[in-house]
């Protein structure tokens, strides 16, 4: 059986990219960095859209995994810092009188379309399984599992597009909850509205900062809880025997742990005890000893024993003797 | 379970919603919004692969196809190729968007057409086939596991391994002759009784004639010798030889001895495809024929017959022999843990999941009395109350005030000759003091402290704490699978002997081959099985007493390593001779050892290692192969002599004997009777 040719893995990253059923999925990666450079430009520096774009087009062209984060990181960064690094200015402020702005719609489906459909170009042509072999059992000619491009259907992409919109609506009324609800704790339920205005300032109630951060952290906290809990049942009713005899053996393991490892224990050395007691094997007779090396090696010992003691305790006195002339 | 791809961007999403959640937000809303966006976007991913996940996986269903001439099978038979074919469906209510599938293949057996991987999405009631094609050289054993199933969403956020278990054994049978093969030899004598009988010189009802005899009243009228009663004028009878049907009984050695070599290729593989070209050719001459296995505890018996079912049977018992695995012996739990683990790993992916298989930490702390010196921490704490009271007796009569005052001196210079910048104010002094009463009072406290802090720590650093790991994983396993008290987890923790036992156990139920130690510490072959002389020994002498008329005795056995321990089964054949049957033995061969009185020297090979000669330092490994080579062939040569005093004789099993000349040998050792 001939080995098959080892293909560099650049080239065959781009022999898929050109591929027509990839297609589609390389030009809305394009298409989305596109759409973020212009509502970045839209803040008025062209660094802010043309780092971001080249970040993705590097993610997209070169194959670096890493990238498409960094590229919304860089998105987030030059959103707050439009003209890059601040020397010597301040950082601009950017006060709204709504919470819905066409840019943001724009910039957040933008970047989620990004996301999803670069993920999904790796997952064509670069790598669509984690590799769980340790790296010493990896070859360089191994083949990556890679999704075969006659799965991709053709409501793929439209769905990517709906499901894009749908969660940056939901992003949108999230930040319109988190920024009118605040905590005041001085009333039951602790949560009200925010009283209207853009400057106004709620007395009693938390700053809003801490309020929207707090709001977030327990309502994300509860839907991780509830939504764990809800599979974690669910993973409960459909054990298979074996898991529940595995759950059932490890929370009795669990009860019992310290009695058991005391008589494991005592008969582990029982049975060590009897078998030092059976008859040994004759060894073979071996060679006599050289008498010489015990006694050179029990000499050299000793020798270094009287070394190290009178070593520790020369610097004992020297540090009492130094210790004495200070004072 | 989340890819790396998957952890930095839900890292990088809670990011910008922490960051812009706080004042970041009022200067630049885009950013909590699209933090927000990519949390919402996560979370609904996560919600909908988590939901295929958990409805689907309980319902996926396996089904596989052994196929062989385009039909389905039982059992395979060996160096034909045999289609394997897996059909998985999805009885769930959800779609599997991307699934890779990979059916494992039997240990040691390669794909030698088609796949069996799979990348599909798996649709509700939709089923999806893999087929390729396996070939065994071999008689053996095909042991199927299951399919390894690797679910992953199409952004590749979110990956899930599972292995769906169905263990399926195909027996593989070894193979079936051809009509050439079926032929036992060239046809040397002209005389044709039936298929099946052949003539034994005693009287019978055979169409021979034996001898003459008087008549005696009651003789059948047509069996009168007219012509020789007319010569000696009274009545002479005639008497016919006895047509027998030959039995022919092969004996074959399934011992750990013929069990070690790579699957396929084991010595116990090629006796039995040797057995099998006897046996199907013994029975297309409708020859009767039996089989008796034996290793070095026990023998067990198919008695002869002729029928088609029977030699399938007896193909079947030829297999099983073939597809017993070595035993490795007593090896180093850790060897063994680290073929048993990735075992684990692949197939009972959720067995090692920690929310079924918990790993508390107090399972790495090492207890202070499991080590040797442990005691020795422990044993001031056990003259603590008398070290108090004589303490308290020095005290009350004054004459402990002095050492005492000393001691807090000697600290209080101590700390300051440690750190001479230390102020002497009242916060040393009150060290000093403590320090001075804790060491007083409570230094078998302290000294059991540091010990039981020390000694326990060192359970929690690698590579002990990944061991330890590994076995509690391992032992809870072995527990469920055989159902037992979760007080075997402990035992298993704590007792190597059993719990390397159990991973044996393990390994071999799974057909997963060790390589095994050939030589034990004292350098002794640790494979000989002395202990299967005496097993054939009776199993000859049993077929002896069960024998009718003389039969052929056919030992397929690796008797070479065997020596003086050899008597018992010189004695049997002994016996088996004066009963007028006749014996043959065949011994695998090694394909690394040339025939006996073959020239050694290769093509290529300039120099000749001799053994008479000095050892040059240059080429130890050549003269210890010549030695083991040389010592083999010497120990066959007796072998063969001894039997062939007997009247046994010897054939060797090797690529170029086949059995064709096997079954020639087997003809002349019947004394050219037969009708070939």
């Amino acid at each position: 059986m001939s080995k098959a040719k080892f293909e560099n893995p650049i080239r065959a990253y781009w022999r898929v990219l050109f591929d027509e059923r990839v297609r589609t999925y390389v030009v809305v990666t394009a298409a989305a960095l596109l759409v973020i450079f212009v509502a970045q430009l839209m803040s008025g520096s062209l660094i802010a859209g043309a780092v971001p774009m080249a970040i993705g087009l590097t993610a997209l062209g070169l194959r670096w995994v890493g990238m498409p984060v960094v590229c919304v990181a860089a998105t987030a960064y030059f959103q707050a810092m439009p003209f890059g690094i601040p020397i010597g200015g301040s950082i601009p402020n950017d006060p709204r009188t709504t919470h819905f702005r066409i840019q943001d719609l724009m910039l957040a489906t933008a970047v989620v379309v990004y996301l999803i459909a670069q993920y999904r170009v790796y997952s064509l042509a670069h790598l669509a399984v984690p590799d769980e072999r340790l790296p010493r059992y990896r070859r360089g000619d191994d083949k990556p599992d890679l999704r075969d491009p006659d799965l991709i259907t053709e409501q793929e992409v439209p769905q990517l597009v709906m499901m894009a919109a749908a969660v940056v609506v939901v992003g949108q009324l999230l930040w319109f909850a988190l920024s009118e609800i605040v905590l005041d704790f001085h009333q039951m339920p602790p949560i009200r509205a925010r009283q209207p205005g853009l400057f106004a300032r709620d007395r009693d109630a938390l700053n809003p900062q801490a309020s929207r951060w707090l709001l977030f952290v327990l309502a994300f906290g509860l839907l991780v809880f509830f939504a764990r809990l809800v599979f974690w049942y669910w993973r409960l009713r459909t054990l298979n025997r074996v898991e529940a005899q595995m759950v059932l053996a490890d929370t009795g393991w669990a009860e019992m742990r310290r009695e058991a490892a005391r008589q494991e224990t005592w008969r582990a050395w029982g049975k060590y005890r009897a078998r030092r007691r059976l008859p040994r094997p004759k060894p073979k007779p071996r060679e006599p000893r050289k008498p010489w090396v015990g006694a050179a090696l029990m000499r050299s010992g000793v020798i270094n024993v009287i070394a190290v003691v009178i070593a520790i305790t020369m610097v004992g006195f020297g540090v009492w003797l130094f210790d004495s002339r200070r004072r | 379970m989340l890819t790396s791809r998957g952890w930095w961007t839900v890292a990088v999403a809670m990011v910008l919603v922490l960051l812009g959640l706080t004042g970041l937000g009022d200067i630049a809303p885009a950013i909590p919004i699209l933090g927000l966006t990519l949390v919402a976007w996560f979370a609904v991913e996560w919600l909908v692969f988590s939901y295929r996940f958990r409805n689907a996986l309980p319902r996926l269903e396996i089904e596989r196809e052994i196929l062989q001439g385009g039909r389905p099978v039982a059992s395979a038979w060996a160096k034909a190729p045999c289609t394997v074919r897996v059909t998985l469906t999805n009885r769930g209510a959800s779609r599997w968007p991307l699934v890779f599938l990979r059916d494992r293949v039997p240990e040691g057996r390669k794909v030698r057409s088609g796949s069996n991987r799979l990348v599909t999405d798996l649709k509700p009631d939709e089923p999806v086939e893999m087929e390729y094609e396996l070939r065994s050289s071999a008689a053996g054993l095909f042991r199927f596991e299951g399919v390894d199933v690797r679910l992953i969403d199409l952004a590749g956020l979110f990956y899930r391994r599972v292995f769906v278990r169905s263990p399926l054994d195909v027996l593989v049978l070894p193979p079936l002759t051809d009509q050439e093969g079926k032929q036992r030899a060239d046809k040397r004598m002209n005389t044709l009784p039936p298929p099946g009988l052949h003539r034994l010189r005693r009287a019978g009802g055979g169409g021979e004639l034996l001898d003459l005899r008087e008549y005696i009243p009651g003789d059948p009228p047509k069996r009168i010798a007219w012509k020789a009663s007319a010569r000696r004028d009274k009545l002479i009878t005639k008497v016919f030889e006895s047509d027998v049907p030959v039995r022919v009984m092969l004996f074959l050695d399934s011992s750990e001895s013929v069990r070690i070599g790579p699957a396929g290729d084991t010595p116990v593989g090629k006796l039995a495809e040797t057995a099998s070209g006897i046996a199907q050719a013994a029975a297309a001459s409708r020859d009767l024929v039996g089989l008796t296995r034996f290793d070095e505890t026990a023998s067990d018996v198919l008695t002869p017959a002729r029928t088609q079912v029977h030699t399938i049977r007896l193909l079947g018992k030829l297999a099983e022999a073939a597809a017993k695995l070595p035993n490795p012996g007593p090896r180093d739990l850790l060897e063994l843990q680290d073929v048993a683990y990735p075992l684990a790993q692949e197939m009972y992916p959720e067995l090692l999941n920690h929310e079924v298989n918990s790993r508390p930490w107090v399972l790495y702390w090492l207890p202070l009395l499991d080590t040797r010196w442990g005691w020795l921490f422990v044993l001031p704490v056990f003259v603590w109350f008398p070290y108090l009271a004589f303490v308290g007796y020095l005290f009350v009569n004054g004459i402990a005030a002095r050492p005492a005052f000393q001691t807090f001196n000697f600290v209080v210079r101590l700390t300051q000759a440690l750190r001479p910048r230390f102020p002497a104010d009242v916060g040393l002094n009150l060290f000093a003091a403590l320090a001075t009463f804790f060491l007083i009072v409570f230094w078998p406290a302290a000294l059991f402290g540091f010990g039981w802090f020390f000694t326990g720590i060192r359970g929690l650093l690698n590579p002990r704490k990944v061991r330890m790991k590994k076995r509690k994983q391992l032992a809870t396993i072995f527990v469920a699978l055989d159902r037992d008290s979760p007080g075997r987890i402990e035992h298993y923790l704590r007792d190597d002997e059993s719990y390397a036992e159990r991973m044996g156990r393990f390994l071999a139920d799974h057909h997963v081959r060790i390589p095994p130690k050939l030589y034990d510490h004292l350098g002794q072959y640790r494979y000989r099985c002395e202990a299967k002389a005496t097993v054939l020994a009776n199993a000859i002498i049993g077929s002896v007493a069960r024998a009718r008329d003389n039969e052929l005795y056919v030992i397929l056995a690796d008797l070479v390593d065997l020596g003086d321990d050899l008597a018992p089964i010189l004695k049997a054949v002994r016996v088996a001779r004066s009963r007028h049957h006749h014996v043959m033995v065949v011994i695998p061969w090694p394909d690394d050892v040339p025939p006996p009185g073959a020239d050694t020297k290769a093509d290529g090979e300039k120099k000749e290692v001799r053994l008479d000669k000095p050892l040059s330092h240059r080429q130890p490994g050549k003269f210890i192969h010549l030695a083991l080579t040389r010592g083999y062939q010497q120990r066959y040569e007796k072998l063969r002599t001894e039997l062939a005093r007997l009247g046994a004789g010897v054939v060797r099993v090797t690529l170029d004997d086949p059995v064709r000349a096997v079954l020639d040998r087997i003809d002349r050792l019947r004394g050219m009777r037969s009708r070939r």
